[in-house]
C-alpha cells in the first residue's frame, strides 16, 4: 500500500529515480501540451487560448479523483504523504506576487524550465530571475520574510472539511465547476480564434 | 466541437466524482491543530511523566532523556535537577532551541515550580506540532517531596509496593543530594548541558512539492 | 521570422496523463510534483557549497542542510533534472528544438528579456513566501484538497486577471 517510500517500502535511490522517470513525463507533457509557448500560458488571462484551464483542470481533477478513489480502495494512504499545511497569510500574498510575476514573466517555474530546455532564451533569463528571487528571499529572510512566513498558519486542513460538506461532494461541485469552466473559456478562446491573425494562430497552434 | 476522447476523459472524470459522493472522508488528517485537535492532545494518556521515573532515568544515566528547566534563569540557577537545561517558557519557540524541543530523539522533560508553568509549556509546543515532549508531574515541589526529602509511610498504610517506592526514594535521594558523599554540592553544581540532538528531524516527513 | 505551424497534443489528454503522474509520484515517492522546491533546494545547495558557515546560521536554510546526503539530492532536484530531458525530448520530437524568445509579436526581445528576469524574480520571491508554485502548491495541494492549493488558486489566478488586465499590453496588440 502507498505511498511506498515514506514508508520505507521503497529504497532511496529507486524513489529518486522514480522522481526522475516522473519527471521526464512531467516535461514532455508540459512541453507537448505547449506549456513551453509563453503566449499560450498568458493567453488564460486574456482568454485567447483555453489551453493552461483545460490542461491544468483536467490534470487537477484527475489526480483529486483518482487519489480519493484509490484512497478509500485502500491503495494509498493519503495521510502518509506531502500534506501542504495552510498558512494561509504567506500564501495569499505571495500568490498575489506570483500572479504579477505570471503576467510580467510570461512563466512560471516548472514551465519555464521545460521552456528553458526547448531553447527559449527568455525562459533562461526568467530562470535566472528565479534564482536570484529565492536568494534574495533567503538572505533577507531573518529580517523581513520569517515572521510573515509563519502567520496565518491552520495547519493540515481539507478544504471540504474547512467548508463543512463531505469530500465527496466536494469533488463532484468541484468537477461541475470545472466543466462549466472548460465550457466557458472555449466559448471566451472561439471568439478571439475568429479575429485573430493566421500568424498568431500557428504560433499558438490553435 | 468536441473530440471523442475529450467526451470520454471528461466523462471518466464526473463519473468519478460522482462515485465520490459515496465515499468516505479522508480521515483522520494528520495533525491538524486546530482547538479541537489540541484538546485531544491534551487529554491523551502519557503526557506526565513521574518525578520517579524522571529519577530513575538520571540514576540510570539513560541517554534519552533531556531535561528542561522552563522557569526563569534566576530560578535555574539557585537550583535545578542535575543535567536539565534551561530554556525559560518566553524563549521555548526561540529557533535556537528548536532542536531540542521539535524531534523525536530524546525524551524531553518539562518542569517547573509547580504543575502549571511546565503544562502550559506544554500544551504551547503541542499547539506548534512539537512532538514527543512530557511534563514531569508535580513539578520541582513534588521532586523534593518525593526525592530530595521523601517520608517514610505511615506504617498503617504500608504496603510492599509503597515500601519498594519509598526504598527506590531513599535510594535517590542519596544520589541526588549526595548526603554521603559530599554535603549539598551537588544538587547545586551547575549541570552540563547535553549537547544538541544532531538529529535530522521528521526523517520520514517529505520534504514537501514546493516552497 | 517565418512563423511554422505549432503542433501540440490534445489539452485534456495532456491534462489526464499529468493527473496520472501525480498520482504515481504520491504513490511512490509520497511526493507532489512540484517545480519552485527544487529551485530552492538548488539554491540552499549553492550557499552550503560556498558560504557553510552561513547556511547554518540563516533561519532558511538550516533546516535543509543537516541531511548527510546533501541538501541537493532531494526527491524534487531529481524531477527537475527530468523535467529537462521530458521536455527536450518532446521539443525533439515535434521540431521546436531551437533558439528563440517567446512574445507576443509587438514586443522587442530587450523588453521581454527584461521582463521575464523580472518575472522570475517576483516568483522566486513569492514561492518561497507562498510555500510553492503553481505546480507544487497548486496543483499537488488540490490533488489532495488541501486548503492551500486553494488559496494559492485563487490568489495565483486572482490577482493574474487583475494583473492582466493592468498589463493587457504586455500580450495584446491593443492597436488592432
Amino acid at each position: 500500500m502507498g505511498p511506498l517510500y515514506p514508508q520505507e517500502l521503497l529504497n532511496p535511490e529507486y524513489n529518486l529515480l522514480i522522481g526522475f522517470l516522473i519527471g521526464i513525463g512531467f516535461g514532455f507533457l508540459l512541453e507537448a501540451a505547449g506549456f513551453t509557448n509563453t503566449r499560450k500560458l498568458a493567453g488564460v488571462f486574456y482568454g485567447y487560448d483555453a489551453t493552461v484551464i483545460k490542461v491544468f483542470f483536467t490534470a487537477a481533477m484527475t489526480a483529486l479523483i483518482g487519489l480519493f478513489i484509490l484512497h478509500n480502495m485502500g491503495i494509498i494512504d493519503v495521510t502518509l504523504t506531502f500534506y501542504p499545511k495552510t498558512f494561509w497569510i504567506p500564501t495569499l500574498i505571495g500568490g498575489a506576487i506570483m500572479g504579477l510575476g505570471f503576467i510580467i514573466g510570461g512563466f512560471c517555474p516548472g514551465t519555464s524550465l521545460s521552456a528553458a530546455a526547448s531553447g527559449k532564451i527568455d525562459a533562461w533569463v526568467f530562470i535566472s530571475g528565479v534564482f536570484i528571487g529565492i536568494l534574495g528571499f533567503i538572505f533577507t529572510y531573518d529580517f523581513i520574510w520569517e515572521g510573515l512566513r509563519k502567520a496565518g498558519k491552520m495547519g493540515k486542513i481539507d478544504i471540504a472539511q474547512w467548508i463543512g460538506i463531505k469530500e465527496g461532494l466536494f469533488i463532484f461541485l468541484l468537477t461541475i465547476i470545472t466543466v462549466i469552466s472548460f465550457i466557458v473559456f472555449q466559448k471566451w478562446q472561439d471568439s478571439w480564434t475568429k479575429k485573430m491573425d493566421k500568424s498568431d494562430l500557428d504560433d499558438l497552434g490553435l | 466541437m468536441m473530440k471523442r476522447r475529450e467526451f470520454l476523459i471528461i466523462s471518466l472524470l464526473v463519473l468519478g466524482s460522482i462515485v465520490s459522493i459515496f465515499l468516505n472522508d479522508i480521515k483522520p488528517l494528520p495533525k491538524i491543530m486546530d482547538a479541537k485537535s489540541l484538546l485531544y492532545e491534551v487529554n491523551k494518556q502519557g503526557r506526565y511523566i513521574s518525578t520517579d521515573e524522571v529519577a530513575k532515568m538520571i540514576m540510570e544515566n539513560d541517554p534519552s532523556l533531556l531535561l528542561i528547566d522552563v522557569r526563569s534563569p534566576e530560578e535555574y540557577n539557585k537550583f535545578s535537577i542535575q543535567g536539565a537545561i534551561n530554556i525559560p517558557a518566553d524563549k521555548l519557540l526561540d529557533k535556537k532551541n528548536r532542536d531540542y524541543l521539535d524531534q523525536d530523539v530524546y525524551t524531553t522533560v518539562l518542569y517547573s515550580n509547580g504543575s502549571s508553568a511546565a503544562d502550559e509549556a506544554w500544551m504551547m509546543l503541542a499547539s506548534y506540532e512539537y512532538k514527543g515532549n512530557k511534563v514531569m508531574k508535580g513539578g520541582l515541589n513534588a521532586w523534593y517531596r518525593n526525592i530530595l526529602n521523601p517520608q517514610k509511610p505511615k506504617p498503617e498504610k504500608l504496603t510492599a509496593e509503597l515500601e519498594k517506592q519509598y526504598l527506590f526514594r531513599k535510594g535517590a535521594q542519596i544520589f541526588f543530594t549526595g548526603i554521603q558523599v559530599s554535603g549539598a554540592s551537588s544538587a547545586n553544581a551547575k549541570p552540563k548541558a547535553p549537547s544538541k540532538p544532531i538529529v535530522k528531524r521528521k526523517k520520514k516527513e517529505v520534504t514537501g512539492g514546493c516552497g | 521570422m517565418k512563423i511554422q505551424r505549432n503542433k501540440y497534443i490534445n489539452s485534456y489528454v495532456a491534462g489526464f496523463f499529468l493527473g496520472l503522474l501525480i498520482i504515481a509520484a504520491y504513490y511512490f515517492a509520497g511526493e507532489g510534483l512540484g517545480s519552485s522546491g527544487g529551485y530552492r533546494d538548488v539554491a540552499i545547495g549553492v550557499i552550503n557549497t560556498v558560504a557553510p558557515e552561513y547556511a547554518h546560521q540563516n533561519a532558511f536554510v538550516a533546516p535543509h542542510v543537516n541531511s548527510d546526503e546533501g541538501p541537493m539530492h532531494t526527491w524534487l532536484v531529481y524531477e527537475l533534472l527530468g523535467v529537462i530531458f521530458g521536455a527536450l525530448i518532446s521539443a525533439a520530437i515535434f521540431g521546436r528544438l531551437k533558439w528563440t524568445i517567446g512574445k507576443a509579436p509587438h514586443i522587442t526581445n530587450k523588453k521581454r528579456l527584461y521582463l521575464a528576469l523580472i518575472g522570475g524574480v517576483l516568483w522566486g520571491i513569492g514561492t518561497q513566501l507562498g510555500r510553492g508554485c503553481t505546480s507544487g502548491l497548486v496543483l499537488s495541494g488540490m490533488a489532495v484538497n488541501s486548503l492551500s492549493g486553494y488559496i494559492g488558486l485563487i490568489a495565483i489566478f486572482g490577482f493574474g486577471f487583475l494583473f492582466a488586465f493592468i498589463f493587457r499590453k504586455l500580450w495584446i496588440n491593443t492597436k488592432n
